[in-house]
């Protein structure tokens, strides 16, 4: 049997494994987003860049707790101007090497959603982020984007109407509704949704001092803990739309991003396991998820992409097998 | 799990006008001279500190911001909270006479790795160098491991007048390795002299900081994360990243050429 193909096709752009860098990490500079994407995977995500540089909150901005990391880094970017440079030279580098290159974007209206948008364009990203979901400024901000699907519409629209680059929306597993979110934002014409940002907000103290470990108090949950909740709210927007999902949320090892791919993804981001595994998960990754498709006999990831068993028992009834009784 | 632990200040010296040492009621036994460590004080902020010593552990700090003026005002009893160690130390396996070169507040770091290297009995110089000499720290310590210390000032209170360089011009000339640490264009002066000389050497670079175990990508120089890959580099690795001597990051991330005449040219 032939190689299996592990490429896939984003809203037109070809990837050549389904491995993402989850945006927020590291990808700080352009060398990084080089590196990243030389280390094997098949997109690099910026960090999210709004209209003016952030600082971002004090240290601690990330923690490991044990069954994960928290973080509340705040956003801190340096504005889009600088990242159209790091979008600009990081495609030079990576386009020849057939690797995509993701801008991540946020804004703290929706009018803004469209100028940063705007901004970003002219670098040619090979689709744009939206990320409605950071779970950690909306104190700030004073709403959060994605809380209310006639909220999430508007964004997208008014993202969509200010490019002609396709996006994804990234929304958050902190709603009741994901598939409802999900099916307005397609419907207001997102191209792509990347599910989910960070869990939460959590919270972690310091019994000694008992002060909030994360110095905005509260921050996002990411790493293994959230997996299976990912994986659920891929599962949930697969069912409720027919575009690409990028599914993020946990994924450490070869075996989360098949799960991940059975469950709906197209793609697979990947962040908090770089902490604990290096940058050889891009290339890990996508010999893993090869070798299961060799196993089973898959060809293409769309040959067990959203194939989940369906597996819903009646509720309510109890299953007894037949009893012989003795004579 | 890797949460801060938070502890006592069990000692406090003054190492001059604008530098205390810490010592904290903790202990690294594994630590590597050239490691860090992040302190926290709860409800501040939370910076990177070179190890001085790892039993007890032990951070030098200088008064020069909000974090470290905060620290200066602790006293003993007060509580911190740290996490570590992180980082690439320095490679003390190799052999023959350690030049170590300090500026600053640099020569903490190199303290650690003069007292590890002297269980090792090297033979070792330390060449320290400040702007003058209320800015000098830890000569009587690193005279009481028994070294030899050439110190410079640029304003010549103390020892040589002149940067540090002209401290180690003796040293260099029997040095068979260098480990270095201090501000930014002191290195880059300090790397040009290695590679000039043939002579090994490890340089301790600083960038601004976030996470401390290589994800947030804040600490970045040319791709490389000061904080797991460094924070000691040779001076060939130093020399192939464009950015070192020449781009330092805020903490939005945006980029910012250094000043000076100590800057590499583009």
């Amino acid at each position: 049997m032939n190689d299996p193909d592990l490429s896939v096709n984003l809203c037109g752009v070809h990837l050549r494994n389904p491995t993402m860098l989850a945006s927020g990490i590291l990808g700080l500079s352009e060398d990084l987003l080089i590196r990243v994407g030389e280390a094997g995977a098949g997109a690099v995500v910026t960090k999210s860049c709004g209209l003016k540089p952030r600082a971002g909150y004090p240290n601690p901005v990330v923690a490991d707790w044990g069954g994960g990391l928290i973080n509340a880094v705040g956003l801190s970017n340096p504005g889009v101007d600088a990242t159209l440079e790091e979008v600009r030279t990081a495609k030079r580098v990576l386009k020849p090497q057939g690797i995509a290159v993701i801008a991540s974007i946020f804004a703290e209206s929706v009018w803004d959603f469209g100028l940063v948008a705007q901004k970003i364009s002219p670098a040619e990203p090979d689709l744009i982020e939206v990320n409605i979901s950071c779970p950690n400024v909306e104190h700030e901000f004073g709403q959060f984007f994605c809380a209310s699907p006639y909220v999430a519409a508007q964004v997208t629209r008014r993202v969509k109407q200010s490019t002609h680059i396709p996006i994804i929306v990234k929304l958050s597993p902190n709603e009741a509704n994901i598939a409802e979110i999900a099916r307005a934002v397609v419907d207001a014409g997102a191209d792509a949704i990347s599910a989910i940002n960070t869990l939460g907000p959590g919270m972690v103290l310091d019994i000694e001092s008992r002060a909030p470990v994360i110095s905005n108090r509260i921050g996002g949950i990411s790493g293994g803990a959230i997996h299976p909740v990912a994986v659920r709210c891929v599962n949930d927007i697969a069912r409720a739309v027919r575009v690409p999902i990028v599914g993020i949320g946990g994924n450490a090892t070869a075996r989360d991003a098949i799960e991940m791919i059975i469950a709906g993804a197209h793609a697979v981001g990947i962040g908090s396991a770089i902490y604990a595994r290096g940058l050889d998960v891009f290339a890990e990754t996508p010999r893993g998820i090869a070798d299961y498709m060799l196993r089973h006999g898959f060809a293409r990831l769309e040959d067990f992409r959203g194939r989940v068993m369906e597996t819903a028992p009646t509720v309510g009834t109890v299953h007894r097998s037949p009893v012989q009784l003795e004579q | 799990m890797m949460l801060p632990r938070v502890v006592s200040i069990t000692e406090i010296i003054l190492e001059n006008p604008i530098t205390k040492t810490f010592v904290l009621d903790a202990a690294i036994p594994h630590a590597t001279p050239g490691q860090f460590i992040m302190l926290w004080i709860p409800g501040v902020d939370e910076k990177p500190f070179a190890i001085v010593a790892g039993e007890p552990l032990t951070i030098t700090v200088a008064a020069v911001g909000p974090f470290s003026r905060a620290l200066h005002e602790l006293k003993v009893g007060d509580q911190v909270g740290w996490r570590g160690p992180f980082g690439r130390g320095f490679d003390l396996s190799g052999a023959g006479e350690a030049l170590l070169i300090g500026g600053g507040y640099g020569i903490a770091a190199l303290y650690f790795a003069a007292s590890e290297l002297r269980k090792q009995n090297g033979e070792i110089t330390v060449a320290m160098g400040g702007r003058a000499a209320h800015d000098l720290l830890f000569e009587s310590r690193l005279g009481a491991l028994g070294v030899r210390v050439d110190i410079a000032t640029e304003d010549g209170s103390r020892g040589t007048r002149g940067f540090v360089t002209a401290a180690a011009q003796d040293a260099l000339i029997r040095a068979k390795r260098i480990l270095a640490c201090g501000p930014e264009a002191m290195l880059v002066a300090v790397m040009k002299l290695a590679i000039a000389k043939n002579i090994l050497a490890q340089l301790s670079v600083e960038r601004y900081m976030k996470c401390g175990f290589g994800i947030c990508g804040q600490c970045t120089l040319s791709g490389k994360l000061v904080c797991i890959d460094g924070p000691v580099f040779t001076a060939q690795e130093l020399s192939r990243l464009p950015e070192f001597g020449r781009v330092h990051r805020d903490a939005s991330g945006a980029a910012h050429f250094f000043q000076g005449s100590g800057a590499r040219r583009i």
